[in-house]
């Protein structure tokens, strides 16, 4: 088995969190990068794989994940924003979200949600948390603009500028945001006081994820003809 | 008219006082949660580490 193997990579006695391997989580791709890496996620990364793809380091990402549950708990949920542009991190922030009550918002951004208060959507955040800041910038400028703390899911590639806590890990992957949410919320709810560390979540990482629909098969004409023969 | 002296707070980076003005970010420490951390703006756009004084937790 290589080292590279993530799908085999991990223990299956060791747990990450109750119920939660480290074999389990290291299946979901958390730690895959991808091939470009930034001067400021050096840290954060391990080593390349020979095939290019830079691997993050997955203890610093449990590690942030810790202090970001931390930082949510201490702020108060209930002043966070929780925001994706992306679709496959849809359900993990709207669970994470309803997990722990803290505000989310999907989709496009609107410009002002933070800045303009006579828009109706306005949103009051002391902490804005993104998935991914290439694709969540707007958020991130109106969060800069009002000197609001951000905490983003960074991949490899991703640049830190106006981020005020990174989470490495993969934020592309489907599996992979799926489980830093899981995570998250675990650990938000764990250090407010709501779950006990040894007690099991009401979702698992299953239900964090964005399932896709298969796309329909294309009618077979033959099949066709012979229905217009019966 | 009374005179007085009006401390600024310092970055936590670049140890350079922040005026009123400037687009800074302050928060507790994440991990700890007991001292508060000043960032300016050219640092945080910079993404220059910060360091907690209590606990020795760094960031970004």
């Amino acid at each position: 088995m290589s080292e590279f193997d993530d799908d085999d990579a991990g223990s299956a006695d060791k747990l990450v969190a109750p119920g939660l391997s480290e074999k389990a989580l290291l299946a979901t791709g958390i730690r895959i990068g991808t091939p470009v890496r930034t001067k400021t996620m050096e840290a954060f990364t391990a080593r390349p794989r020979p095939d290019g793809l830079h691997i993050i380091d997955y203890a610093r990402t449990i590690e942030r994940i810790d202090v970001a549950g931390k930082f949510i708990a201490a702020t108060g949920a209930k002043n966070t924003v929780v925001y994706t542009s992306r679709e496959h991190g849809a359900v993990a922030v709207q669970k994470f979200c309803e997990l722990t009550g803290a505000m989310s918002r999907i989709g496009r951004f609107m410009p002002g949600t933070f800045t303009n208060p006579l828009y109706p959507g306005h949103l009051d955040a002391e902490l804005v948390v993104v998935a991914d800041p290439m694709s969540d910038m707007q958020a991130m400028v109106e969060a800069a603009k009002l000197g609001v703390p951000v905490i983003a899911v960074c991949d490899t590639d991703n640049v830190t500028d106006d981020i005020d806590l990174v989470i490495p890990g993969n934020n592309r992957g489907r599996k992979a945001i799926a489980a830093i949410f899981w995570l998250l919320a675990r650990s938000t709810l764990v250090r407010s006081g709501s779950l006990a560390e040894d007690q099991a979540m009401k979702y698992g990482i299953e239900e964090f994820e964005t399932k896709v629909e298969e796309e329909p098969k294309p009618d077979d004409p033959e099949e066709r003809i012979s229905e217009r023969r019966e | 008219m009374s005179q007085g002296t009006v401390t600024l707070p310092l970055c936590n980076s670049c140890n350079r006082p922040i005026k009123p003005a400037e687009r800074a970010v302050h928060f507790s420490c994440p991990n700890c949660h007991e001292t508060v951390i000043w960032r300016s703006e050219k640092c945080r756009k910079f993404s220059r580490r910060y360091k907690c004084v209590n606990c020795g937790f760094e960031g970004p």
